[in-house]
């Protein structure tokens, strides 16, 4: 199966995006006026807000950019792990899994449409943001490479947490334990490792000094990301390597943990239970 | 069609399934009896490869359920006892989820939609939202989608469960159909009645065990060892019970209605009466249809007044009732 039918033809994607966007209680005639008004909202708050970037300095750019990103940052952080873990649980608790481990969906149509479709919100909630931080972030002379790879480890980031919040749900077996789990782990990535950094600042006398975190930041994403928009802003930063190994170790964090996550879903689906 | 092969399935401390062997033709009907607990799910999940064997072996067409379970989903529809929907779908929508998930070509589902439904008499509610259908629409709808990639077996388990009698009767009707579509058919249930008018064999599990299998008629004439006749008298029932102890083929008589009971003997058969203005007096009997016939005429020879006299059908409850309490010879 060529991977655009492998997505195009997923019946577990279609279902989860098209339950996602149906809003039942609305006939189709009330929808158009929703979607016309919030469009018209949503048009006026841009123009006012992008007239404003232009019209500003291109520092106060700068740090709108970076505010946005954050914010986008953590708002992916609260979410993605969230919306994911009840993908599998709700299956499992509505006694719909068997019915779905009986047809011919193999385990990687499953695992793949479950977690492209659980991001869906947190992709919305990209593309919402993305003309303030491509207009924020060339008006700030940041540029469209330094842009891109801010947005794309944006991107990878809800990819990183959607998958964990994936595993969980299938670990978890039960909705309220998984959405704990996943929300725990979560906080593991984003504040534990902080703790783990403080307390080890604390011993460390030259990195507290210096202001540089442990190795245990270096798989937060927060940390990773303001790295990142540092060496995007300054080549010449302070430890510019320092700054690249850290942005580098993050990414490939994240890129080998979807994997992981991901193949270890995928076994699991394949696996018939030996209950 | 189906063979299974000393099959087994152990948890901790527990073998739900021990050992069972069967094997079915294509087009049979199978009737799998047997009480709460006794294995009928667990049997049905591994054939349905959603539970992996402890040992044993299974196929189905000729594919082995555990080496190539996809080859096997192709091949069967499944029918949990207790199954959930997907809310905010559309009862076509449902169908069409897993016309694709079955790979069923695009073009041809709408068809294959219209064709499930019509069949199972949920053509009216295409467009419903599934959570709004009864509980026996549900069940129907279930149904439909286990039809819809047109498996040549379907494994429905205890699929009755939870309806009303009106539904019962009309799933029933349902089943009647596919047996006439020359679907083989595995169906699960404790609730006899349901099974009896359209299974061709049985088999009856008791804590793990097969206890007995095959043709519906040759283990009804095996268990029950014979016949049973019904005789309904006006009176004399005294002398009929004892006049009929010592005719040749009978081997016990007993009364159905309540009453005061008095014995009379034959070998180590007691033989129960009932005064009653008509008394059913139930025969087992082990003679042919001659001997049949002259039991009829030496009753009526002797005066005594009958008003009924044929052969009661034994049903698969006493069936039932028999094998699992070990009555079996």
């Amino acid at each position: 199966m060529n991977p655009v039918n492998f997505l195009v033809d997923n019946p577990v994607l279609n279902r989860e995006v098209r339950g996602r966007m149906r809003v039942r209680k609305l006939s189709g005639k009330a929808w158009r006026v929703v979607a016309v008004i919030v469009a018209l909202v949503v048009l006026r708050y841009y123009y006012i807000l992008l007239r404003a970037v232009q019209q500003g300095r291109p520092d106060d750019a700068v740090e709108l950019w970076r505010g946005t990103s954050y914010l986008v940052l953590t708002l992916i952080a609260l979410l993605s792990p969230a919306l994911a873990a009840t993908a599998i649980s709700q299956e499992l608790e509505q006694q719909t899994w068997d019915l779905l481990k009986v047809t011919r969906l193999t385990a990687w149509q499953v695992v793949m449409g479950k977690w492209l479709a659980r991001q869906t919100i947190p992709a919305m909630l990209l593309l919402i943001s993305l003309p303030l931080l491509l207009m924020s972030a060339l008006h700030g002379e940041v540029g469209v490479a330094g842009f891109a790879a801010n947005f794309g480890y944006l991107a990878l980031t809800s990819a990183f947490f959607s998958s964990m919040g994936l595993w969980c749900s299938a670990a978890a077996r039960k909705t309220a334990a998984a959405t704990a789990v996943s929300i725990l782990l979560m906080g593991v990535v984003c504040l534990g490792t902080c703790l783990i950094d403080g307390i080890i600042s604390v011993l460390d006398s030259f990195r507290r000094s210096n202001g540089l975190g442990t190795h245990a930041m270096w798989v937060n994403p927060f940390y990773a990301i303001s790295m990142m928009d540092d060496l995007i802003r300054d080549p010449n930063v302070y430890l510019p390597k320092l700054h690249l190994a850290v942005v580098e170790t993050s990414v490939s964090f994240e890129l080998a943990m979807v994997v992981l996550f991901l193949y270890l879903l995928a076994q699991r689906y394949q696996a018939t239970a030996a209950q | 069609m189906i063979t299974i092969d000393r099959l087994r399935k152990d948890y901790k401390g527990l073998t739900a399934v021990k050992d069972l062997s069967l094997h079915l033709d294509a087009g049979d009907i199978f009737g799998f009896i047997g009480p709460n607990g006794a294995g009928k799910t667990t049997t049905i999940k591994m054939l349905a490869t959603l539970l992996k064997p402890t040992s044993g072996r299974a196929t189905i067409d000729g594919v082995d359920v555990v080496a190539h379970p996809e080859a096997v989903r192709e091949r069967i529809g499944y029918m949990p006892a207790f199954f959930g929907i997907y809310d905010d779908m559309r009862v076509w929508e449902y169908l069409d989820f897993f016309a694709a998930a079955y790979r069923l070509p695009r073009n041809q589902r709408p068809k294959i939609i219209d064709d499930v439904l019509n069949l199972t008499d949920l053509i009216g509610k295409k467009d419903n939202y599934v959570e709004e259908l009864s509980t026996g629409m549900k069940q129907r709808l279930c149904l439909a989608k286990t039809l819809i990639h047109d498996p040549k077996v379907l494994l429905l388990d205890e699929p009755a469960s939870g309806l009303d009698p009106r539904a019962r009767i009309e799933i029933k009707e349902l089943f009647k159909e596919l047996k006439s579509m020359g679907k083989t058919i595995i169906i699960s249930s404790h609730i006899l009645p349901e099974l009896a008018d359209f299974c061709n064999k049985v088999g009856i599990i008791e804590r793990g065990e097969l206890l007995i299998s095959g043709d519906v008629k040759e283990i009804m004439a095996q268990v029950a060892g014979g016949k049973t006749l019904e005789v309904r008298l006006l009176d004399d029932f005294d002398r009929a019970a004892e006049i009929m102890a010592d005719l040749p083929g009978v081997r016990a008589v007993r009364r159905v209605d309540d009453g005061a009971p008095a014995a009379v003997r034959n070998g180590d058969v007691e033989v129960e009466l009932v005064m009653a203005e008509s008394c059913a007096m139930v025969v087992d009997f082990t003679g042919d249809l001659e001997a049949q016939a002259d039991l009829n005429r030496h009753l009526v020879e002797k005066g005594l007044r009958v008003i009924a006299f044929h052969e009661q059908q034994t049903d698969l409850e006493d069936i039932f009732m028999k094998v699992t309490r070990g009555l079996v010879q």
